[in-house]
C-alpha cells in the first residue's frame, strides 16, 4: 500500500513508548502495532483525532503517500 | 449464533443411507459381473437387465460414478456444516468447499441428464428429444440452479471475507 505511517518517527521526536501512546489513545499494544507496521486497511477518523491530540500533530505527520515501485 | 444441529442430523442420516445404497449397489453390480445377470436382475430405467452388455455395463459403471458424486456431494456438505459449529465463519475452507459443492452438483446434474439420455438411446433402442415441465423439487433445472446458488454462496463467502479482514484491522 502506498500510504505509509510514521508513528514510529513521531513517538521518537516526543520521546514516548508505543504502550504509553496506546494507553492514552484507548487502544490495545496490538492494534497500535498493527498501525505502525503497515498491516492496518483503515483508520477510524477517533483514533486519528486522538493520536494527534496526544503527539500534537496533524495528520500530515503521521500518513505520507509514497509511490510505489 | 445457534450451531445448526438439526441440518447437521439430517445430513448425517442422509449420509449414512446413501453410503449404504452405494456400497450395496456396487457388490451387486460385482456379483452380476461375476455371476451374470441371472444372480440377481438388475433394473435399469425401469427395463430389466437379462443380458448384461458391455453397453448396458458402461451405463451401469456410470450410474454408480454418479452415485459416488453425490456421495462425496453429502460428504463435503456434512463437513462443511461441522465446520460451522466452530464459530469461525468466511474461512479459506468453507468458500472452497461451497464452491466444490456447487460444482459437483452441476457435474451430478448434467451427468445424469447425459447417462439418461444415452441409457434411452442404447437400452431402449430409441431416440426421445423433448421439453418436459416437471413441477416438482426433483427438476432437472431447479436442481441445476441450486448447484449454480452454491457457487454464487461461495464467491459471496469470499467477498464477506474480505471485509471482514479489512474490519478486523482497521484500527
Amino acid at each position: 500500500m502506498p500510504i505509509f505511517v510514521n508513528l514510529d518517527i513521531m513517538l521518537e521526536k516526543r520521546q514516548m513508548k508505543s504502550t504509553e501512546l496506546a494507553e492514552k489513545i484507548g487502544i490495545t499494544t496490538a492494534n497500535l502495532s498493527i498501525l505502525k507496521t503497515g498491516k492496518a486497511k483503515a483508520v477510524r477518523f477517533s483514533t486519528l483525532e486522538s493520536i494527534c491530540r496526544e503527539l500534537a500533530c496533524q495528520p500530515g505527520d503521521i500518513l505520507k503517500f509514497r509511490e510505489e515501485e | 449464533m445457534k450451531p445448526p444441529i438439526l441440518l447437521k442430523t439430517i445430513l448425517d442420516v442422509c449420509f449414512f443411507l446413501l453410503l449404504l445404497s452405494f456400497i450395496g449397489a456396487v457388490f451387486l453390480t460385482a456379483m452380476t459381473t461375476i455371476f451374470g445377470s441371472d444372480f440377481i436382475p438388475i433394473e435399469l430405467k425401469g427395463q430389466t437387465i437379462s443380458e448384461l452388455t458391455p453397453t448396458a455395463f458402461v451405463v451401469i459403471l456410470a450410474e454408480l460414478f454418479i452415485g459416488g458424486l453425490l456421495v462425496y456431494t453429502i460428504y463435503i456438505l456434512r463437513k462443511l456444516i461441522r465446520n460451522f459449529f466452530k464459530g469461525k465463519l468466511f474461512t479459506r475452507y468453507q468458500i472452497a468447499s461451497l464452491n466444490l459443492i456447487g460444482q459437483l452438483i452441476i457435474i451430478i446434474t448434467l451427468g445424469q441428464g447425459l447417462i439418461d439420455f444415452i441409457a434411452t438411446i442404447f437400452l431402449e433402442a430409441k431416440l426421445r428429444l423433448g421439453l418436459e415441465i416437471d413441477l416438482s423439487f426433483t427438476s432437472f433445472w431447479f436442481i441445476l440452479a441450486i448447484g449454480l446458488f452454491f457457487i454464487y454462496l461461495s464467491k459471496i463467502f469470499d467477498n464477506a471475507r474480505i471485509m471482514k479482514e479489512e474490519n478486523e484491522l482497521t484500527v
